[in-house]
């Protein structure tokens, strides 16, 4: 069956009708974009940071002698990437950082995406990328704790399009495969503020300070508030806590340091330290179990350990306003304090001949 | 794909759109387009379920062809019988995937009454998603078309677009069989169809995934650890979780309603304004309307009418349709409780109707009495307060958790109230819980009247207000969800 022709009076209301659809449309949208725009002046939404999709697509277009993979901290070894690739003898490193990162997720970038790229051999059989003799493991105590959810970032920011396809197939659309899609959409959307704020709350909070400041007693025991919070987390995430140290993380710092060892990388594992001012009696119990649990697994596969808690690089005011990650002069002490010692030299098989970071 | 997601709203909804309206305006390709996107939605909750979702429409569609053959006398060969090895089929599918597991438990309750350590096997069976949504639609469809109410598909294409129309198939509304009569037709793009279907869409979209997700975490809290929180802040949670139930399912709905506008289809109402009902009868007929359509044109009907076994007996067929109400929900005694608690109010209020009838009958000032507004505020109170608190069982996983709830509410549990963070929150705390009441304000006489007004402001004025809303969205949506309480039915 089909539709029957329209009379001229059908196609006169039909016009008025696509008129004012049209119109109400393109005057939410406009509105949408008006206060985006608005946002985008008011509000400083920070530029989106180096991502793991971006570290793997640069690894695959260099040949790295160090490879760096942690969670966000792992991003503080940017600038001693940097650095490196700039001195006379490069040492190209290759800083992968996964938000929120377990020993879960970095094994299975590790295996997943990495070891792909890490042992390619080109059209003669050789090792296409032949470089990589050094891996650095950014860890501290949150690595051993892993919610009973899926772990989100690996969609959002590890898989490709075939690892989600087959997630699909396998398992329908789900909360945690949507993320994928949800990261592509962010990407997609970058220039609007409202999309790149959702979840982060910038807008909301930067209009509540302009309509009404708050006092600084309000501040500060905001500040207190968050402190507390903070340090009742790593409490929490100690390794004696029931919900920690789930076997599934176990077994990956193990498959990590077999995976270096059968490819004769050296390990270096840092342990990131917690802000001074949270350096509570039963917090450095809760680092010092993990430092020596660390210690105990990594001895077995001869890997360095490096602590930057205990070498007390870092001050409270090197650490931003999250109480987690460092301030750029915080960054720079890292980076000091690398060149100092533990990463003074690398032993590097082969004259370098890229930068580190070929996209910047 | 949840409605709400970036994989639904950025590709899948504009490009099952396009392709549908690009498509040969002819109903056949238009409800193949139709039927492949359902398809790959509902494979997009689980793609096992898919198989067998395409099975029960196979054996319906099979049935239903049977039922439309007439023997030599011009009448229905074997329709008794074929109506009831559907029944069976469909019924039977349900209790097994969906209330095995509930039989088991119980017997293996009872069973330890007598030995202690009696165990029974554990049953996990694929519940495949929205069966009992779509059980329902074919069950009444095939009653339908074995009384001759209905013809029967022309086509099984049409059929399973029937079945499969995605908007609806997790949960609802039911369709019945006048969706079919609009598949076998050809659907022309309508502007003022797609007006109505945005309108439907963004405000269903506000309430389920704004309102209900936000307050599902004040509610969450307070049936968390209810022994800490006072009474202010059980009756608050309580309202939250009668607001948030509301806005959960009648959001979706609204959804559903506002796709089927985008694809040319109109579905049927599923809430006129429930919580403006002066009694239970009434809000039965404006809550999950075409669930209660179905209980009572489907067994309440054929129960107490006609050669029905409580024929005559309304009050026995009321019990028992909310207590089947009650089971369809979920598989817990919680929810049996549930629809066997309204199926006794309902009775109630049943038997109160006749007795007034009565007295109005002996007196007219009873008539009067009853137009009163002191009487129609009295009747109002007594109906949504008695609505709210049933929820506290239709909220609570056992009794134990009920009783501590109840106890909360008259001032046994602790001290502390609700917090509601900083301003912002605060804003949209107040957002959501007065939503619902003006919901239901536009629901009134004046308010009807304000709507009408609202709907000739000119077409700008309605796009800002739009924009609005979703800039609005954008901001304080939750990132996560919250339950889809009536997916899991």
């Amino acid at each position: 069956m089909s539709v029957a022709p329209m009379s001229a009076g059908d196609l006169f209301a039909v016009r008025d009708a696509v008129k004012s659809l049209v119109l109400v449309a393109s005057f939410a949208v406009g509105t949408v974009l008006l206060a985006d725009a608005l946002f985008h002046h008011v509000v400083h939404i920070p530029q989106a940071e180096y991502e793991t999709y971006e570290a793997l697509r640069d690894y695959a277009r260099s040949d790295p002698h160090v490879l760096v993979l942690g969670s966000s901290y792992a991003r503080s070894f940017l600038p001693l990437a940097d650095w490196y690739a700039k001195q006379p003898v490069q040492v190209r490193m290759n800083v992968v950082p996964i938000e929120g990162g377990k020993f879960y997720a970095y094994a299975w970038l590790l295996e997943r995406r990495l070891a792909p790229l890490i042992d390619e051999r080109d059209a003669h059989g050789k090792p296409a990328r032949p470089s990589l003799s050094h891996l650095v493991l950014v860890t501290n105590y949150w690595d051993v704790c892993s919610s009973s959810e899926p772990y989100p970032n690996l969609p959002s920011r590890a898989w490709t399009l075939g690892d989600y396809l087959a997630d699909l197939a396998r398992e329908g659309a789900t909360p945690y495969n949507q993320n994928y899609v949800d990261q592509r959409w962010n990407e997609l959307a970058a220039f609007s503020s409202l999309v790149r704020d959702r979840g982060v709350s910038r807008i909301l909070r930067t209009l509540r300070e302009r309509v009404s400041p708050k006092s600084q007693e309000q501040l500060e025991h905001d500040q207190a508030s968050q402190l507390e919070a903070w340090i009742a987390m790593i409490e929490g995430n100690d390794l004696e806590h029931p919900g920690c140290f789930p076997q599934e993380q176990d077994a990956a710092l193990e498959r990590m340091l077999k995976f270096a060892h059968a490819r004769k990388l050296s390990v270096t594992l840092v342990l990131w330290p917690v802000i001074p001012k949270a350096q509570t009696e039963r917090v450095l119990a809760v680092t010092e179990r993990f430092k020596r649990y660390v210690e105990r697994v990594a001895g077995v596969y001869g890997a360095r350990i490096v602590d930057l808690q205990a070498d007390r690089v870092l001050l409270d005011e090197d650490f931003r306003k999250d109480l987690d990650h460092l301030e750029p002069w915080g960054e720079e002490k890292v980076l000091a304090w690398a060149l100092k010692g533990p990463f003074a030299k690398f032993e590097t098989h082969k004259p370098a001949a890229l930068g580190a970071r070929p996209s910047e | 794909m949840s409605f709400a997601s970036a994989l639904f709203l950025v590709f899948f909804l504009p490009v099952s759109l396009a392709l549908y309206w690009l498509s040969p305006r002819r109903s056949g390709a238009q409800n193949a387009v139709l039927l492949a996107v359902s398809c790959l939605y509902y494979a997009s909750w689980g793609p096992k379920a898919l198989a067998l979702f395409a099975l029960t429409t196979l054996v319906n569609y099979a049935l239903l062809r049977g039922l439309r053959a007439k023997g030599p006398d011009g009448a229905p060969k074997h329709a008794a019988r074929l109506l009831k090895l559907g029944l069976a089929y469909n019924l039977g599918q349900l209790l097994v995937l969906k209330y095995l597991g509930f039989f088991r438990d119980t017997a293996e309750h009872i069973a330890r009454v007598f030995a202690a350590d009696a165990a029974l096997p554990t049953v996990n069976l694929l519940v495949p998603v929205g069966i009992s949504f779509w059980t329902l639609q074919l069950v009444a469809y095939l009653v339908d078309v074995a009384y001759g109410r209905r013809e029967g598909p022309k086509s099984l294409l049409d059929f399973a677009t029937f079945v499969a129309f995605f908007p609806q198939l997790l949960s609802g509304p039911i369709a019945r069989g006048d969706l079919i009569d609009q598949l076998e037709k050809p659907r022309r793009p309508s502007a003022e169809a797609f007006a109505r279907g945005g309108f439907a869409f963004l405000l269903g979209f506000f309430m389920k995934f704004l309102v209900a997700s936000f307050l599902s975490g004040l509610v969450d809290d307070v049936y968390a650890a209810p022994q800490r929180f006072s009474a202010a802040a059980h009756w608050l949670a309580l309202y939250a979780y009668t607001c948030q139930i509301f806005c959960d399912f009648a959001g979706y709905s609204l959804i559903a309603l506002g796709l089927g506008e985008c694809f040319g289809l109109r579905l049927v109402e599923n809430f006129r304004f429930p919580f403006l009902a002066k009694n239970v009868s009434d809000f039965w007929k404006r809550w999950h309307i075409s669930l209660t359509n179905f209980l009572f044109d489907y067994i309440y009907t054929p129960l107490v009418t006609g050669e029905g076994r409580l024929r005559g007996k309304l009050g026995a067929g009321l019990f028992i349709v909310l207590l089947v109400s009650g089971l369809w929900h979920g598989a817990t005694w919680m929810f049996v409780l549930w629809g066997a608690l309204h199926g006794l109010v309902l009775m109630g209020a049943h038997r109160w109707d006749e007795f007034y009838r009565s007295l109005c009958r002996k007196d007219r000032v009873w008539v009067q009495r009853r137009k009163s507004r002191a009487y129609a505020w009295g009747a109002w109170s007594l109906t949504q307060g008695w609505f709210m608190l049933s929820l506290i069982p239709f909220r609570s996983p056992n009794l134990e958790v009920a009783l501590g709830f109840t106890r909360g509410l008259f001032g046994f549990g602790g001290e502390e109230g609700v917090t509601f963070g900083n301003v912002s929150t605060k804003l949209n705390m107040g957002v959501c819980l007065s939503f619902v009441v003006l919901y239901h304000l536009a629901g009134t006489e004046p308010g009807k009247r304000v709507m009408a007004a609202l709907a000739r402001v000119p077409a700008p004025v309605r796009g800002i207000a739009y924009g609005a809303v979703v800039v609005y969205l954008f901001l304080f949506k939750p990132l996560s969800e919250g339950a889809f309480i009536y997916a899991q039915f």
